[in-house]
C-alpha cells in the first residue's frame, strides 16, 4: 500500500467499495456498544485514515496474545482491520529477522516519528538491570523506552503488559513490571486477558483510527466497551446463581444442569471482560459454557488471588432470597442489560464520559 | 414466539420500539437503527423474532469484506440487516427506512466507475480494428 495514499483509496484500487467501510463501522459500533449511528463516523474516519504504523513489542510473554489476535485466517470482516494497520515490527510474525528486523524496527520510527502505535505484549523485567530478558543484546526495559520516545500511544495486549501477569506473580523473580508503569506518561491503553478477546484488540485499535483519540477508559485503563461490566453481569448461568442453584463438583448433578459455578471458584463476579457476549473461537463458547469457572484472568494480580477454585469471599446467604424466582432476575437481569448498553450509547452520543465503580469497588459491594 | 415467558417480554419490548421507529419513518421520514448485538438475545429468540415479522419482497446478498443478508420483513420499511463474519454472525440489525444505506451506491464508488467506463470506452474493442 502507498504510504500517502488514505485508506478509502488504497481499498479502492484493490476493487473494494465503501460498503466494506460502512460493515466494518457497524462491526465496530457494535462490538464497542456505540450508537449504531456511529457506524457511518466510523466509516467515514477510517475511509479518510492512512495506514497507520504498528511496533509490536514482545516481552516476557508466551505468545498467546499474538495467537489471539491473528486466530482468524479467512479474508473477512473481522481481519478488515489487517488492511488498516502497517505492521512494521513484529519479531515473532516478520520474515526478517536479527540486524534486518531491527532496521525495519528503526526504519518504522523514524518514518513514522511521532505517529506511530506500540502494542506490547508481555511484562518488563526491571530487576538487576532488566537482564532477563533481552533481544537482539537489548534489554525490554531499554528496547521499550527508545521505542516509546516518539510513539502517539502505546496498547499494552495480556495481562501480563497490563498488570505484570504471570511473570509478576509471587515472588516476581525479575521485578517485571506493567507496561504503564514504564510509559513515561504517553498514553496507555490496557487491553487486559490471557490471553485477551480478540476483537476488543481490533475494536480498540480501529476506535483511535477512525476518531482519532483512545475509547473511555476505565479506572483500570480498560477500554469500557469490553471491560465495562463483569463476566457475572452477563453470564447466563446467572439465573441460577440468583436462585441459590449451585454446582457443588465438576461432575455432580448441578454442574450437569448448567448450575452457577461460583461454588467451585467462578471469578466472574469479580472480573471485567466480555468473554460472556463476545465469547471464543468465533463466538462459540467461553469457559463458562465449557463448564469451568472464570479464571478472572483480565483483572491485575489474577494468579496470586488465592486459587482459581477457592469461591470468592462473598456470603452466599446475601443472595438469592431477596431475588427469589426466575422471572424477577431474568426480567431484572435483562432489562439491566440493555439499559446498560442504552446508556452507554446515549453517553457516547452525548459526547460525554460514564463513570463506574473501579473494580475494587465492585468487589467490596 | 419463543417459550420463556422472559424472553417473550423482552422480544415483546423490541417489537414496541420497532413499531414505535416505523411510525416516525412513516410520519416524518426518520429513519432508526437497532443493533441486535447489543440485546440479551440468543439464536432462538432471534429466529422468532424474525419468524414474527416475516419475509417481505426483497432479498440482497452483498459480497464485500464477507458475505451479507438483507431482507425486508413483511412491515414495509422495516429491514433485517445480517453481516457475517469467519465464523458467526458479525452484526445483526434492524434498520427502519426507505432502504438500507448499505445497498446504496457511494458517490465515491460512482465516481470511480465512471472514471473505469471511461477508460474502457475509449479503448478499441477487439473486434474494432478488423
Amino acid at each position: 500500500m502507498r504510504q500517502l495514499e488514505t485508506l478509502g483509496e488504497a481499498l479502492e484500487r484493490r476493487g473494494f467499495s465503501r460498503r466494506a467501510f460502512l460493515k466494518y463501522g457497524s462491526y465496530v459500533a457494535s462490538l464497542m456498544a456505540l450508537p449504531p449511528s456511529a457506524s457511518e463516523a466510523i466509516a467515514e474516519g477510517l475511509a479518510k485514515a492512512r495506514r497507520q504504523s504498528v511496533i509490536w513489542l514482545s516481552f516476557q510473554e508466551c505468545t498467546g496474545c499474538t495467537e489471539s489476535i491473528t486466530r482468524s485466517h479467512a479474508p473477512t470482516l473481522e481481519n478488515l482491520m489487517f488492511d488498516f494497520i502497517s505492521l512494521d515490527y513484529h519479531h515473532t510474525l516478520m520474515a526478517v529477522s536479527g540486524e534486518a528486523a531491527e532496521g525495519a524496527r528503526a526504519e518504522a520510527m523514524r518514518e513514522n516519528k511521532g505517529k506511530y502505535i506500540v502494542v506490547v505484549d508481555g511484562s518488563v523485567p526491571v530487576k538487576d538491570g532488566g537482564v532477563y530478558s533481552t533481544i537482539a543484546g537489548v534489554s525490554n526495559l531499554q528496547m521499550l523506552e527508545d521505542t516509546l520516545k516518539d510513539a502517539i500511544a502505546v496498547v499494552a495486549v495480556g495481562s501480563c503488559a497490563c498488570f505484570g501477569g504471570i511473570p509478576a506473580a509471587n515472588p516476581n523473580p525479575t521485578g517485571a513490571k506493567a507496561i504503564s508503569e514504564l510509559a513515561g506518561g504517553k498514553p496507555v491503553i490496557n487491553i487486559p486477558g490471557c490471553p485477551p478477546i480478540p476483537e476488543a484488540m481490533t475494536g480498540a485499535l480501529s476506535y483511535i483510527l477512525s476518531f482519532g483519540k483512545l475509547p473511555d477508559l476505565d479506572g483500570l485503563g480498560r477500554p469500557k466497551a469490553f471491560y465495562g461490566e463483569t463476566i457475572h453481569d452477563r453470564c447466563y448461568r446467572r439465573p441460577f446463581y440468583e436462585r441459590g442453584l449451585y454446582a457443588d463438583g465438576f461432575d455432580d448433578e448441578g454442574a450437569r444442569q448448567g448450575y452457577c459455578l461460583y461454588k467451585l471458584g467462578c471469578k466472574g463476579p469479580t472480573t471485567y471482560n466480555s468473554c460472556a457476549t463476545l465469547k471464543w473461537n468465533g463466538g462459540v463458547s467461553f469457559p463458562i459454557q465449557s463448564g469451568h469457572g472464570c479464571l478472572g484472568c483480565s483483572e491485575p494480580d489474577f494468579w496470586d488471588r488465592g486459587g482459581f477454585y477457592r469461591p470468592l469471599p462473598t456470603p452466599l446467604a446475601a443472595m438469592g432470597p431477596a431475588l427469589a424466582g426466575a422471572a424477577v432476575v431474568g426480567a431484572v437481569f435483562g432489562a439491566g442489560a440493555a439499559v446498560s448498553n442504552r446508556k452507554h450509547q446515549q453517553t457516547f452520543a452525548a459526547g460525554g464520559v460514564e463513570k463506574r465503580p473501579a473494580a475494587n469497588d465492585q468487589e467490596k459491594a | 414466539m419463543t417459550a420463556d415467558p422472559l424472553q417473550r417480554d423482552l422480544l415483546a419490548a423490541l417489537r414496541h420500539e420497532i413499531a414505535v421507529c416505523l411510525r416516525a419513518f412513516a410520519e416524518t421520514g426518520e429513519t432508526a437503527l437497532i443493533d441486535l448485538g447489543a440485546l440479551p438475545l440468543g439464536r432462538a429468540d432471534r429466529e422468532a423474532l424474525d419468524q414474527n415479522l416475516g419475509r417481505g419482497e426483497i432479498f440482497a446478498r452483498i459480497d464485500a469484506a464477507g458475505w451479507s443478508e438483507i431482507w425486508e420483513t413483511g412491515f414495509s420499511g422495516v429491514w433485517r440487516v445480517r453481516h457475517n463474519g469467519a465464523e458467526h454472525v458479525a452484526v445483526d440489525q434492524i434498520e427502519i427506512g426507505p432502504c438500507p444505506k448499505i445497498l446504496l451506491s457511494d458517490p465515491r464508488d460512482a465516481r470511480a466507475a465512471a472514471r473505469r467506463l471511461d477508460e474502457t470506452t475509449l479503448k478499441p474493442l477487439s473486434g474494432d480494428a478488423a
